[in-house]
């Protein structure tokens, strides 16, 4: 995971400013404390990016947005890489500010469709991936049923491969909430299939 | 990924199915020039910014200079009696003066002080204080200045007529008034005027139609008087009484008398904090209009105070609820920023008026609980507290001096006052703990407890604010606390060492000075045999307080843990709530110890003796925490193994009666309450979102 290296694109001038501990970072230490130091943030970009889509995909039900929300959440990375870079674990930060991004999102879209509806326009769907409604469309639907704070945190847990710690720590949330929304979405998820599946 | 949840493995299989791989391939280049855009964006911005800061540094400019050529002061204080002033009320002005200023140097020692405003007694709480504090102290020699400052208008006596009065009488009462020397005008006031006076009152504040069913009027005539102020209405009173038609007379300050008080209030060798004199500076400040440097030295003191309690303009908690930012508070602090380039400054503090404001150092604004239940709700206070915690008491405890023998401190306050669906009774607090005796305690517990003595869950519609209180309410050096220096513990202490229970400190404070606060090791009173510990506590003390006459009525206990947290373990009622009546006493024979272990070995939970409301030795009360959510077997497991356990313990002499079980879910969400009465043969269950009402509480 850890990537010391430079990109053949990348510019020979950084699109960052380096963290005053640049030298640290370059130094993996996943060993010592089981997290990641990335040297820049692109070595970040290239390790988390793919996780971060599908986590997104999952939690907000529309991969262009996620791709949009991912792209801007390390936009802004790389604006406060100098700080950012210094953290503990820079890829939750990431992770929270496209997590909130594609929420935000959502909720904006959700306020226009409400909108179109009232002026007696139709609200338009938002982008759903094709493949996923082919693959199940029963556990897709399950899950667009969640409540998206249950949701996000299943996907934080299942596809981006987080302990719950550090889905908390995603969510601004508690462990045990992080638990009990990962109970409660498994519970709901079970009857919304074992009902469908009936039918 | 964690433990419990890893064996999922079929869902997460599931799920990556599903969604699949990005369609889109990684694109940094995107990235990058996303970030150049949000550069040129950004240095446009800026240029505005700068703009803006200079256009706000100028309307600051202008703010100040305006304050310093603002024509008529709201309120002028100064530090030599006026002129005006003459006689005794010139002589307390004096007085008044030195007491404030070696109030505030900490020249006067605190039980100087105690007993001067004990000896005050109505006349403090005529004034509208109810607890002692320096910064009451303080406000109630203001309040008393500002009476003496008053001109004109102010009614220094109140004499109420009875209704049975002869006209002739009452008219020949006023000439005789008013022809006492000193007296510089007495006014007639009817019944109708004082009703309609009342009525006036009511119409905007409170409720007008209570009125409507008023059958005749209750209010007495009166007349009003108002004195020189070399006069004392004392003496003035004394003249008057015994007369027939005079129902009652009535009068706010008697200076003559706090005059007297004051003299005999004189420092002593002890001293106390000097922490407060800034603090307390600071509490004025609402009151003056100072000019630009003062003003500026006022928000200093207020950033001190910020320090003290850890809120910081950078701090981010301190972003989100405490600080009020408004268009004009901010441009005066650019205003300010500018004259004391480099220093921190505090924009605007949200005192929201009134009393309260006085006490208020930080405000949490009134928040809608964003939560999903009541544990959610609970989870997010305790984190809102604890960050408090964290940040500002620590560093409040770091200024404060030692406490002395014995003493401590109780810092914090938490005092939401109605927000929490109304009701008179629904207050809460919170409060931490400092014990000097134990140096390794730094951290503190909170609790969130009615004013009925339960414990407390907001629900998630309720909206609160939070004050978080720092000042001299809080950091009240308890002097009477503990041991050999306070001879009215020595009886408690005695019984409980007779019981071998050895606590880490007892004493009292202003807050409920009929409560006696104990604390005791956690460890002593974890269960199973800390039950019988807690209940032999109890027991002890109420006997102590019976034998010895000793004035208090409740007991609050305290569990200092190994790291030193303190937790509540509740409060107890020593005169109405212990019931030692034939057929109910605790039986002293019984081996304590065995009947835990056997308790223990029935159920798993934490065990109090006493009951919920009020203590009663006939009641167990066991709390389960269940670990898993689907818990109804469980709970029939826990209580086939109890029941029989207790029956048995009944026939070996204990007498317990009833059963209080409860049992909560692995979030603290209640699940089950049972009740079990042994005598009667009774069984009520309640069950969460019904109503719960156990027989003992009517």
């Amino acid at each position: 995971m850890l990537d010391e290296t430079t990109s053949p694109g990348l510019a020979p001038e950084a699109d960052w400013d380096e963290p005053k501990d640049s030298q640290a970072t370059v130094a993996a230490d996943e060993a010592a404390c089981g997290r990641v130091r990335y040297a820049s943030p692109e070595a970040l970009f290239r390790a988390e990016r793919d996780s971060l889509v599908r986590v997104l995909t999952l939690a907000c039900g529309d991969p262009a947005l996620a791709e949009d929300s991912v792209q801007e959440a390390f936009a802004r990375l790389c604006i406060k890489w100098k700080r950012i870079g210094g953290y503990d674990d820079p890829a939750a930060w990431v992770r929270r500010v496209a997590l909130n991004l594609a929420q935000d999102h959502r909720r904006h879209l959700a306020r226009r469709a409400r909108l179109l509806v009232r002026l007696g326009g139709r609200a338009e769907d938002g982008g759903v991936p094709p493949l996923a409604v082919e693959r199940d469309p029963a556990l897709w639907r399950a899950l667009r049923g969640l409540p998206s704070r249950q949701r996000a945190a299943v996907a934080l847990f299942y596809l981006g491969d987080l302990k719950v710690a550090e889905v908390a720590a995603v969510m601004k949330v508690s462990e045990g909430t992080v638990k009990r929304h990962l109970d409660r979405a498994r519970e709901a998820l079970r009857t919304q299939l074992e009902a469908s599946h009936e039918r | 990924m964690s433990v419990e949840y890893a064996q999922d493995l079929g869902l997460k299989e599931e799920l990556d199915r599903l969604v699949g791989c990005p369609t889109a391939p990684a694109s940094w280049s995107a990235v990058q020039e996303r970030v150049r855009r949000k550069r040129r964006r950004r240095r446009g911005a800026g240029a505005v910014v700068a703009a803006a800061v200079v256009a706000a540094a100028g309307y600051g400019g202008w703010s100040l200079y305006s304050a310093a050529n603002h024509d008529e002061p709201l309120l002028v204080i100064t530090d030599a009696p006026p002129e005006s002033l003459t006689g005794v009320k010139a002589e307390l002005w004096s007085e008044i003066q030195r007491v404030k200023e070696q109030s505030e140097s900490g020249a006067l020692a605190w039980v100087d002080i105690e007993r001067t405003w004990r000896a005050m007694g109505s006349v403090w709480s005529a004034a509208g204080y109810s607890d002692l504090d320096l910064q009451s102290w303080l406000g109630f020699w203001s309040f008393i200045e500002q009476r003496m400052l008053s001109e004109g208008s102010v009614v220094e006596m109140t004499i109420y007529l009875k209704d049975d009065a002869r006209s002739e009488d009452v008219s020949a009462l006023h000439a005789e008034i008013a022809a006492m020397a000193g007296v510089k005008s007495v006014v007639y006031t009817s019944k109708a005027e004082a009703l309609e006076r009342l009525k006036q009152t009511f119409r905007f504040r409170y409720r007008p139609e209570i009125f409507e069913d008023l059958s005749g009027n209750p209010l007495p005539a009166s007349l009003e008087i108002e004195l020189a102020d070399d006069v004392s209405p004392a003496a003035i009173a004394a003249r008057l009484a015994g007369r027939p038609e005079i129902g009652n007379i009535s009068y706010v300050a008697n200076y003559e008398q706090l005059l007297s008080l004051l003299r005999g209030l004189t420092p002593a060798s002890e001293t106390t904090t000097t922490i407060w004199s800034e603090t307390t500076t600071t509490i004025w400040g609402e009151q003056i209009d100072l000019g630009p440097a003062d003003q500026v030295r006022f928000k200093e003191a207020w950033r001190q105070i910020a320090d003290l309690v850890g809120a910081d303009v950078t701090t981010t908690w301190c972003e989100d609820y405490y600080l009020q930012f408004s268009p004009s508070g901010a441009f005066e602090a650019m205003s300010i920023a500018l004259v004391f380039p480099g220093r921190e400054v505090l924009v605007s503090w949200d005192g929201r008026g009134g009393p309260a404001a006085q006490k208020v150092l930080a405000t949490v604004e009134t928040t809608p609980i964003p939560s999903q239940d009541s544990y959610e709700a609970l989870h997010g206070l305790h984190d809102d507290l604890s960050k408090i915690d964290e940040v500002g008491v620590a560093k409040i405890l770091a200024e404060l001096p030692a406490p002395g023998s014995n003493g401590y401190y109780r810092v914090g306050q938490w005092e939401p006052e109605d927000e929490m669906g109304g009701g008179s009774n629904t207050f809460a607090w919170t409060g931490a703990g400092f014990q000097p005796r134990m140096p390794s305690v730094n951290a503190s517990s909170y609790s969130l407890v009615g004013i009925d003595g339960r414990s407390f869950d907001p629900e998630p519609s309720d909206t609160m604010r939070f004050l978080f209180v720092v000042g001299a309410f809080i950091a009240l050096p308890n002097t009477t606390a503990t041991t050999e220096a306070a001879p009215e513990f020595a009886p408690l202490m005695e019984a409980w060492t007779s019981r071998s229970i050895y606590v880490l400190g007892v004493g009292h404070d202003e807050s409920e000075p009929d409560a006696v606060f104990v604390k005791i090791s956690a460890d002593a009173l974890a269960p199973p045999d800390g039950v019988f510990v807690h209940a032999s506590l109890v027991r002890e003390a109420y006997l102590a307080v019976q034998k010895h006459g000793l004035p208090f009525d409740k007991l609050t206990i305290s569990g200092i843990d190994a790291d030193g947290v303190e937790v509540s373990q509740g409060a107890i009622s020593l005169q109405s709530g212990l019931s030692l009546a034939p057929g109910r006493e605790l039986v002293e024979e019984v081996d304590w110890t065995l009947a835990g272990s056997k308790v223990a070995d029935a159920v798993w939970g934490s065990y109090s003796l006493g009951g919920e409301s009020q203590f009663d030795g006939r009641v167990l009360s066991a709390r389960l925490r269940l670990p898993e959510v689907d818990t109804r077997e469980t709970y029939v497991g826990y209580l086939t193994g109890l029941i029989p356990a207790l029956e048995k313990l009944n026939q070996e002499g204990y007498r317990m009666a009833v059963l209080q079980l409860s049992i909560d879910g692995p979030y603290g969400a209640p699940v089950l309450r049972d009740v079990h009465d042994f005598q009667l043969g009774l069984v009520m269950t309640w069950h969460d979102g019904e109503e719960y009402r156990p027989p003992w509480m009517d």
